[in-house]
């Protein structure tokens, strides 16, 4: 669970591969991008 | 309300709610055309389910640990309080990063409207198979 959360907070602000991994989700979740 | 069940079985529910929710929300996008999608739909098909069974798990532990103190009864409304809570809070944390870096992180209103809508879809697939995975693990006891 720790892991993961921290993977979500990478994936919803693409702190960079993730990056451009997540960038359409990170969109349609309504997260600030770029 | 008390937790009958294990972290690890709460956790395959919200999974299973993860995928469900991803594909659902990538559907709702389609519909909507809030977003262009820019990637391909195999790509998009790939990261919709993983970003969903992230956020979804996440919401899961929170909801697993916090779901006693939570001031309502039954999983669905405590669900959709604990997936609008974690959107609210990465949406806080993304207005933080907009003040510092406006052009990496520039803010679009639709897209927030459209993503507190789906964090709150995330809240009722989430309660929902909760409690069908209560339900249906009781009835294979009985």
């Amino acid at each position: 669970l720790l892991v993961i959360a921290f993977s979500m907070v990478v994936i919803a602000y693409g702190m960079e591969g993730v990056h451009d991994m997540f960038h359409d989700f990170r969109h349609v979740i309504g997260m600030p991008c770029h | 309300m008390k937790n009958t069940q294990s972290l690890k079985d709460r956790l395959v529910y919200s999974a299973v709610a993860g995928v469900v929710w991803g594909l659902v929300a990538m559907g709702i996008n389609n519909m909507t055309g809030v977003f262009a999608f820019e990637s391909t739909f195999t790509h998009n098909l790939v990261s919709f389910i993983f970003g969903g069974v992230v956020f979804s798990i996440v919401s899961g532990g929170i909801l697993y640990f916090a779901g006693s103190v939570l001031p309502f009864k039954g999983y669905l409304p405590k669900a959709l309080m604990v997936t609008t809570f974690v959107w609210l809070l990465l949406r806080g944390g993304g207005v933080l990063l907009s003040q510092m870096d406006s052009h990496r992180y520039h803010v679009v209103t639709p897209e927030s409207i459209q993503g507190l809508g789906l964090a709150v879809l995330l809240g009722l697939f989430l309660g929902l198979f909760w409690t069908l995975g209560s339900r249906g693990l009781q009835g294979s006891k009985a």
